[in-house]
Formats: C-alpha cells, sequence, structure tokens
C-alpha cells in the first residue's frame, strides 16, 4: 500500500505543489509539461463526466482507477485542485485530501503576507503535509 | 432509478462504434410560470438556454428550456406566436412586456454528435492516464467514479473498448456485465462475415441480445435506497 505523488493546481491552473514520495515510472517529459498534461487530463475528465450524466446539477469527481494506480481527487469551491495518486486498494485518500486542505487554508491561505496562487513556498506547508503522509496508513 | 444509464463501445482508433442509452428517463419535464425578473438564472451553453443557478421546484442545475409559452425552442430561438417571426429567446426573457410566460424545463439530452466527441474523449484520456502513472505499467481507466455515477471500462486484448455508465448507488458487477457484452459483441458482430473491423455495429441479434443482457442485469439489481 503506497501514496506516489501528490500534486496542487490552483484556479489558474498552475502546479503549485507536487511532492513525491515514490515513483516506479520516470516520466519522460519535462516536469512543467507533466503538469499541464496532468491539469489538462482533469480538466477534460471533469467536463466529459458533467457531459455524461447532467441528471441532477453539480456533482464531483472523485477518484479514477487503473490496473496499477489510483488517481484521488478533491476539488474546492474555489478552484483549487487536490490529486493524489495511491495505489489501487488504498482506504481513507479523501480525508487524507481534507486534511491537506486544512492544513494548506492554516499555513498558506490564512497568512496575509503570501499569494495564494504562486507556487507554495511555506516550509512549514510542506513538513506538515510530508508528517501526514507518513503517519497515514496507507504509506508504506 | 435504472441499473444502467449508458452503454458505449468505442472501436481500436477511438471513434464510437456502438451506443445504448436507458430511455426510462426521457419524459421528465418540468414547466412552470414566471414572472419579471425571472429567478432562475439560465445562460447560452452549447446552443442551448440551460439553467446554472437558482434550482427549485423539480428545476435542477443544468436542465435546459425546451419551450417557452407551449412553443418548442430550437436552440437559442423560436417562432413569436402572434409575430410569426424567429425570436431570441435570451431578447425574449429580458424584456418585461412578456411576462408571465411559462417555460418548460428538461434535462439535457446528449445527440447523437455528442456521444461521438465524448467517446473520442474518453479513448484520449484512457491513453493519457496510462502515461502518467506513476506506478509501472498502467493500463488505462478502468473505473472513473463520481458522486453521481461510476463508470466501467474494460479494454480487450484487441483494443476495442467497453464502457458501462451505471448510477453510483449500483452494487451490481459491472466488470461482468462488460465481459458478457464482450461475448455478444464477438458472436453477433465479429463472426458476421460481412462485419468489417472498426466499423459501427447495425445487427439486430446483436441488439436483442444486448436488450436480453440489460434486461436480465436489470432484474437481478434491485437497486435499495
Amino acid at each position: 500500500m503506497t501514496l506516489f505523488n501528490f500534486y496542487l493546481f490552483n484556479p489558474k491552473g498552475e502546479c503549485i505543489c507536487y511532492k513525491e514520495w515514490r515513483r516506479d515510472n520516470p516520466c519522460d517529459i519535462p516536469q512543467e509539461g507533466e503538469f499541464q498534461l496532468v491539469f489538462g487530463m482533469i480538466h477534460s475528465l471533469r467536463s466529459f463526466a458533467q457531459k455524461i450524466v447532467t441528471r441532477d446539477g453539480q456533482q464531483q469527481i472523485k477518484y479514477f482507477k487503473t490496473s496499477s494506480y489510483k488517481m484521488n481527487y478533491m476539488e474546492t469551491a474555489t478552484g483549487l485542485k487536490f490529486v493524489l495518486n495511491s495505489d489501487p486498494d488504498a482506504v481513507g485518500i479523501p480525508e487524507l485530501l481534507r486534511e491537506i486542505y486544512s492544513i494548506f487554508v492554516a499555513t498558506v491561505i490564512k497568512n496575509p503576507l503570501v499569494d495564494i496562487e504562486a507556487p507554495v513556498a511555506s516550509s512549514l506547508f510542506h513538513s506538515k503535509v510530508d508528517e501526514l503522509i507518513r503517519a497515514h496508513q496507507s504509506f508504506a | 432509478m435504472s441499473s444502467v444509464y449508458h452503454l458505449f463501445i468505442i472501436n481500436r482508433a477511438g471513434s464510437l462504434i456502438f451506443e445504448w442509452e436507458n430511455k426510462q428517463d426521457e419524459n421528465i419535464k418540468v414547466e412552470k410560470t414566471f414572472d419579471y425578473p425571472l429567478d432562475v438564472h439560465i445562460e447560452h451553453i452549447d446552443n442551448k438556454p440551460t439553467v446554472i443557478f437558482g434550482a427549485r421546484d423539480g428545476i435542477k442545475l443544468r436542465y435546459v428550456v425546451n419551450a417557452v409559452n407551449g412553443i418548442p425552442l430550437k436552440g437559442c430561438r423560436f417562432v413569436h406566436e402572434t409575430t410569426g417571426e424567429e425570436t431570441d429567446f435570451f431578447a425574449f426573457i429580458n424584456d418585461a412586456s412578456n411576462f408571465p410566460l411559462s417555460l418548460s424545463f428538461v434535462p439535457s439530452i446528449l445527440s447523437a454528435n455528442e456521444k461521438i466527441i465524448i467517446a473520442s474523449t474518453f479513448h484520449s484520456l484512457y491513453a493519457i492516464a496510462a502515461q502518467v502513472s506513476p506506478a509501472a505499467k498502467s493500463s488505462g481507466i478502468k473505473l472513473l467514479e463520481t458522486t453521481q455515477f461510476k463508470l466501467h471500462c474494460f479494454q480487450s486484448v484487441t483494443g476495442i473498448k467497453f464502457i458501462v455508465v451505471a448510477p453510483v448507488t449500483s452494487t451490481s458487477n459491472l466488470d461482468a456485465l462488460l465481459r458478457k457484452v464482450y461475448e455478444l459483441y464477438a458472436d453477433f458482430a465479429l463472426k458476421n462475415p460481412f462485419y468489417s473491423m472498426d466499423m459501427p455495429i447495425r445487427c439486430d441479434k446483436f441488439d436483442d441480445g444486448l436488450k436480453a443482457l440489460l434486461e436480465k442485469h436489470e432484474k437481478t439489481n434491485v437497486i435499495t435506497l
């Protein structure tokens, strides 16, 4: 049971935080390109999901699974997008994403001197999130 | 509440070769009389007036206006009853002298073109998911779950994708259903000597077999709310 990596996108679509704990498949495109690819995929998935079933208004993508990983997704009302890749059988990830969001709010949003659209420079945020992930049950 | 919303079959190149939709909810229609100003916010999305805010009384988000005072809408225009000329919907509702009026809302339905587009979109997303995988050797998207539906995808070794969209509360074994659809495809499409690979499937026996399979699936999977 592992957690692979984590992306945090601001409402403009830029990746403001990327964390990696385990990556077995090295990416062959530059990292900036990979962020744009992941964001583009999320954006297309959202509009795809909205078109396919329009029975009841709002809906949120929860996750998608492939044969070797599960991409968990959380979006806030302000347009922040949290993406966490875990192994397919991981449990307790939605709560984990919500905890990361509350750490983000406490360390970045509540700081009046920080530009919330810029890449996260707060070392407190990085250390707290690392600590949270390593203590999580799904982390091996 | 039905057990399967949609079923798609996508060929190796990514185009849609078969599509089935559950027509049970086709008759949902809400009609209401409104006074100026309109409290339901409607915007021009995909050439249709769509509700974006103010859902109430059975009118839900993303419902589409399909008639004004009983006159059906074509896109965003309709034929005015007294003047007989084509009027723009948004110009009409912004004019206070036209109120009170009655609007009829229906859930938005996918046109055939839109289905082809979303099938191709999914085909690409499937490939991208395999590419951005942090784990070694990943397949594409097998299961996508949102708060309203779950989508299962089975890709055969020959590259044909079978996709089923079902309500999120469904507990049935959708992967088994996809395998049975694959069997039907192999029996009625592939074994047909007049069928060419990667072309749309037009076969009565396939349609009948699929209908029987879905009915059986619905009977054995009663959803308890």
